[in-house]
């Protein structure tokens, strides 16, 4: 059996502590809840603790479980007809609807947050979870391909039609 | 907005991304500067980007959850950790880092507890409540200070000490530990299997691995020469 080099503990909770501003944000995008997010996150935690995370790219791993756990989720809930933007040729998954609820902030910030929020529920996962990676995680595109494992080119075509279409949704008057 | 060729919003998004090489750069530079509607789109992009980001770094001003809190909080600081950077990403085929820890073998947590490395022989195994430790080897290093690699049914480490500072037990400082995860409690696993630790102690000794005698000479002479 290979032998497998992972975090010793008490790096890994250092490790965990450092990232988890950047992993929260992460989870936001995702989620689009405060709440949902810190539930994702703390679940990520959990059982990164206990799986450990390996000593190269660390940070990859810790995304990807964040991810997948974040999958699990929204096959789980329940999904309300609504619409979802569709791109010809590409399917379109359905979005498991998870309001947005900002943080209370003045009146437009608030209104820019819903915003936000709302388009982003109308991206496919498939866009809202590429963007979120390497918008919100800075991760390069070789990291998300590893993370997702798609080939790079996939994930270069992938973020652009996903920033297009967010920017569309975000400024449709244009 | 303008229909921009989909070849065109990947070169433009992966710029954004700082993903084109510099004479892709160069290329598009050049673009943007002939035909104004592209650098319309770069700007829009980054428009949706940023509040994408804003979007996201909402959570920054909510507090932790008390469960998460607690389960991060067990750790020292919670926030801008001491942990360098450099230390999550070594481990190319021959490269050693120093990793400090605050905590080694997981029944250590105070530096005051490795006084038991003062005086434990190599090929001497002292039992605790996780099973054992055992020091492989004593080295010296280049730099002079002097070395043990020790083992645990869960880890393998190495730590130094300065020659210069006298406290017991006070200054053994953890320069690099491994989980040794595939290894079943109790079963042997050949000392120096591990590529991280032989990494570091080819790179690091100075000579060779100390003799009994030489070793036995240090712990008596509270490890000064």
């Amino acid at each position: 059996m290979s032998e497998r080099v992972l975090l010793g503990d008490e790096v890994l909770r250092q490790f965990l502590a450092d990232e988890l501003p950047s992993i929260r944000r992460y989870a936001l995008s995702l989620t689009g809840s405060m709440d949902d997010a810190d539930d994702i996150v703390q679940s990520t935690v959990e059982k990164v603790l206990i799986s450990g995370l390996p000593v190269e790219a660390p940070k990859a791993w810790l995304v990807r479980v964040c991810r997948n756990l974040w999958i699990d989720e929204i096959r789980k809930r329940k999904v309300r007809d609504h619409d979802v933007y569709s791109e010809e040729g590409e399917a379109v998954s359905q979005v498991a609807n998870i309001d947005p609820k900002p943080v209370e902030t003045n009146a437009e910030e608030s209104e820019r947050f819903s915003a936000i929020g709302h388009a982003l529920d109308r991206l496919t996962d498939e866009h809202r979870e590429i963007l979120s990676m390497v918008v919100v995680e800075g991760m390069s595109y070789a990291q998300v391909a590893e993370a997702l494992e798609l080939p790079v080119g996939t994930v270069m075509s992938r973020v652009a039609r996903a920033r297009t279409n967010l920017r569309r949704m975000l400024a449709p008057t244009e | 907005m303008e229909d921009l060729a989909e070849k065109d919003i990947e070169l433009l998004s992966a710029y954004l991304d700082g993903e084109l090489d510099a004479a892709q750069t160069k290329a598009l530079k050049e673009r943007m500067l002939a035909e104004p509607h592209l650098r319309r789109e770069l700007e829009a992009m980054q428009s949706a980007d940023e509040m994408l980001s804003a979007f996201a770094g909402q959570i920054d001003d909510r507090p932790l959850p008390e469960a998460l809190d607690r389960i991060i909080g067990e750790s020292e600081g919670t926030q801008g950790g001491h942990v360098q950077q450099q230390a999550y990403g070594f481990f190319a085929a021959a490269a050693a880092v120093f990793l400090l820890v605050g905590g080694f073998f997981i029944t250590q947590e105070q530096p005051e507890d490795f006084a038991w490395l003062d005086d434990l022989p190599s090929g001497k195994r002292l039992e605790t409540e996780n099973g054992y430790v055992e020091v492989i080897a004593t080295f010296r290093q280049v730099d002079g200070s002097i070395c043990r690699e020790v083992i645990s049914p869960t880890n393998q480490a190495v730590l130094c000490r300065s020659e210069s500072e006298v406290r017991e037990g006070a200054d053994w400082q953890i320069m690099l530990d491994v989980a040794r995860s595939d290894v079943p409690a109790g079963s042997f696993q050949p000392a120096g299997a591990n590529q991280a630790i032989d990494a570091y102690v080819s790179e690091h000794i100075d000579g060779a691995v100390l003799s009994a005698e030489e070793e036995r000479q240090l712990i008596e002479n509270n490890w000064h020469d």
